[in-house]
């Protein structure tokens, strides 16, 4: 365990506090959070737990917004560029959180601080201008109302430094759309759990960074020879030149084997995509890959995953941007049946640049689209659009409803759950969610996947412990033995994942680079050689996975318990899923067997040493991790398991 | 002192330095930068054992709108007189920075 005092290398030192409310500024030292929880998330989750009353929500003043840096993040560690963005998820009400990359969080690291901790709301748009030492809330009237492009030039035009980094809201943060994104350097979104809407809420519209300090490290010469041998893993990877350029490589197969187990048809009604229609979409010479321009990497990535698009010909010729992911694949194509390359990648771009996160846009949207084919609703109640599946320009119509709560997009604005109780007649069976956030995941294939998606604490995203069979990219070093479709053995590679996830965010290293592709890139046993000689600490592999990966779990679980009803009903998947089957492809015929989710389910945890019963925490649980004070406040609500 | 400007467009610009008497060739493919910044980092290090980009000899910036990558290399850069390799050219995984040729002025 880290003993007070010990850390002496990896961190800003400093945490930076702004009142929103009271135009008040402090900093405060990073070292006790740190002791507790390495950095990033978990600090941020440490001071959510701590200073959230139960009863705040999160358009309350007291809601906190919270941007931690993970602990490598401005060193040479591979990947290490993170920040983890936690606030209160405005779907469930409980934790919630979102995890980016870029530039702007090793900025901040080098201006001064791992975390920056915003309480309060302005009367007025403010932006936040962070240069080292010097910080202001700024007058933010003139950008109101801007696109994030738009945003960014402003305001570089403004400060006259090219070398700002911004996180920033669109129209759609500004609106308070339930599902908005913070942008960071552009195109990286911050975007489930709706912390650009609680950003929104807040009237702040920018935070702007500049950072010409440095980062030391415990043991430099030891550091870099343990970044050396990374790197060198990461080049004899023989994935990793695959998992560049991905829209060329990967999914222009139209053989790649998730199309079969990652894609999810028409909101949910298949999990199967006709291959006409995936080579359409994905074929190197009109297709996706045809309007890649480059690659990108984020901060000190030996991977590199980002292509750079620009929209080569049709209507939308000329529309250029960063970013198109499996997510783009899975959200704006599948769920909507459109296979038009150039739509598909112009209202992904248009998702960036108006501030909403995708996932949102693609569940929650595809939802109406289905809602309109039953009938459901119809034209009167869709402005006069027609929304066919296929139809791209219905699509990219109904992305700039929703961002400017246009007609039909200001029911949707306010969550697609409320939506459904004012539509009714049946149309919530219809509605992806989990926890309240519209979800796009596949569940009915993909057992782990399933499990993660249901179980995370942050509502229905993938990436706390989603696994796409034991061997993905393998072989690397992984607990269990089990294909895609197993229930068996699932919930132990789940819970590993998820462990390994925690540490991830707090050390800042993106999770590709990390242990979640299965590539051989990042072990556990590099973090712990990373952070010992980084940090001069002594941390064991066993402790990082069962102390403090714990720890991170457990306070979100406890923040949960805390702000909300959930219990074990919340972490099963969508019933449609249990209903329904896949109708086409190697894997028709599946669902979701409940007896054996919930074998799974009391599986998952018991690895976790939680109730089986409940899914509630248990005091031996916590104090195990030493968290006893924390064990307290839950057993005074009732929300622990004694024993 | 910024010496070069190179646009993300250029591709194979060589860039000369001169240093105690000796000629460093370092070869950037442009089209295989991938503006992760590494490289500026890693000279950082070289200078001050710490990780510091704004006492980096090479200064990358990049526009995602319209896809530029700039690449500034200052007078500050020494060859990494005491490392076995330039760390720049050590540290690009991409494969964008080459060390071509080196010649003495007296060989």
């Amino acid at each position: 365990m880290i003993k007070t005092g010990d850390i002496k290398g990896c961190l800003a030192g400093k945490i930076l506090r702004i009142d929103l409310s009271n135009k008040k500024i402090w900093i405060e030292e990073t070292k006790s959070y740190a002791e507790k929880t390495l950095g990033g998330r978990g600090i941020n989750s440490l001071i959510m737990v701590n200073e959230i009353a139960a009863n705040v929500k999160w358009h309350d003043v007291e809601n906190l917004l919270c941007f931690g840096v993970g602990a490598l993040v401005g060193t040479m560690a591979p990947g290490a560029c993170r920040v983890d963005v936690s606030t209160i998820n405005v779907f469930s009400g409980g934790k919630g959180s979102a995890n980016v990359g870029g530039f702007w969080g090793p900025e901040l690291k080098y201006a001064g601080y791992d975390n920056l901790i915003i309480i309060g709301k302005s009367r007025k748009p403010v932006y936040l201008y962070i240069n080292d030492d010097k910080v202001e809330i700024r007058e933010a009237g003139f950008l109101w109302g801007k696109d994030i492009y738009e945003t960014e030039n402003i305001l570089r035009k403004e400060i006259g430094d090219e070398h700002i980094k911004i996180a920033c809201i669109g129209p759609a943060g500004e609106n308070r759309v339930r599902g908005s994104a913070i942008m960071m350097d552009t195109s990286k979104a911050a975007g489930g759990s709706g912390v650009g809407c609680v950003m929104g809420d807040k009237k702040l519209k920018a935070i702007v960074v500049r950072g010409h300090g440095k980062i030391e490290v415990a043991q430099p010469k030891l550091f870099m020879q343990v970044v050396a041998r990374c790197y060198q893993q990461c080049k004899d990877e023989p994935n990793s030149k695959m998992m560049r350029k991905v829209p060329f490589n990967l999914y222009s197969d139209p053989e790649w084997e998730g199309w079969n187990t990652n894609i999810v048809v028409k909101n949910g009604q298949d999990d199967q995509w006709e291959k006409e229609k995936r080579i359409r979409l994905m074929n190197s010479t009109t297709g996706v890959p045809s309007m890649q321009k480059g690659i990108r990497a984020c901060y000190s990535c030996p991977i590199g995953c980002m292509p750079y698009m620009e929209v080569n010909k049709g209507k939308y010729k000329g529309y250029q941007g960063e970013g198109f992911w499996i997510n783009t694949i899975m959200g704006h194509a599948c769920r909507f049946d459109i296979s038009d390359p150039e739509a598909v990648v112009e209202s992904w771009l248009l998702t960036n640049k108006l501030g909403l996160d995708g996932d949102y846009v693609a569940a929650g949207l595809s939802w109406v689209f289905e809602l309109y084919e039953k009938g459901i609703i119809n034209k009167k109640d869709t402005d006069g659009l027609e929304l066919n599946w296929g139809n791209s320009e219905a699509l990219i119509k109904m992305i700039k409803k929703l961002a400017y709560r246009e007609g039909i997009g200001n029911l949707l604005a306010d969550g697609m759950v409320e939506a459904a109780e004012k539509i009714g007649r049946n149309s919530e069976y219809y509605l992806v969610q989990v926890k309240g956030q519209p979800s796009i995941e596949p569940f009915r294939v993909p057992k782990g996947w399933a499990l993660a998606v249901s179980t995370s604490p942050v509502a229905g995203r993938h990436l706390r412990g989603a696994t796409m069979g034991s061997n993905r990219y393998g072989p690397k070093p992984r607990p269990g033995d089990f294909n895609v479709t197993d229930y068996r053995n699932q919930a132990k590679g789940v819970v590993w994942q998820g462990k390994t996830k925690e540490l991830e965010d707090n050390l800042g290293i993106c999770n590709y680079v990390g242990t979640w592709s299965g590539a051989n890139f990042l072990t556990i046993g590099d973090f712990v050689e990373l952070i010992n000689s980084g940090m001069g600490i002594d941390l064991t592999e066993e402790e990082l996975m069962n102390q403090y990966a714990a720890i991170g779990r457990n306070l979100e679980i406890a923040f949960n318990a805390l702000h909300t009803d959930m219990s074990r009903k919340d972490d099963l998947p969508p019933k449609r899923f249990m209903k329904e089957k896949v109708k086409s492809g190697p894997y028709k015929g599946l669902k979701i067997d409940e007896d054996k989710y919930n074998h799974m389910l009391d599986e998952f945890y018991t690895l976790w040493g939680w109730d089986k019963k409940t899914g509630m925490q248990t005091r031996s649980g916590l104090e195990k991790l030493g968290l006893k004070d924390l064990a307290e406040k839950l057993s005074k609500c009732g929300k622990l398991v004694d024993k | 002192m910024e010496l070069f400007i190179i646009s993300f467009f250029t591709i194979y610009q060589p860039v000369s330095l001169f240093f105690k008497g000796k000629i460093m060739k370092i070869i950037r493919n442009s089209d295989l930068c991938y503006a992760c910044k590494t490289c500026q980092l890693a000279c950082s290090f070289h200078h001050t054992k710490t990780f510091w980009p704004e006492r980096s000899s090479i200064i990358i910036s990049r526009n995602p709108q319209d896809g530029t990558i700039k690449w500034r290399m200052n007078a500050t850069c020494d060859k990494c007189v005491d490392e076995e390799e330039s760390l720049c050219v050590k540290y690009c995984i991409y494969g964008a920075l080459q060390v071509v040729k080196e010649v003495k002025d007296n060989d």
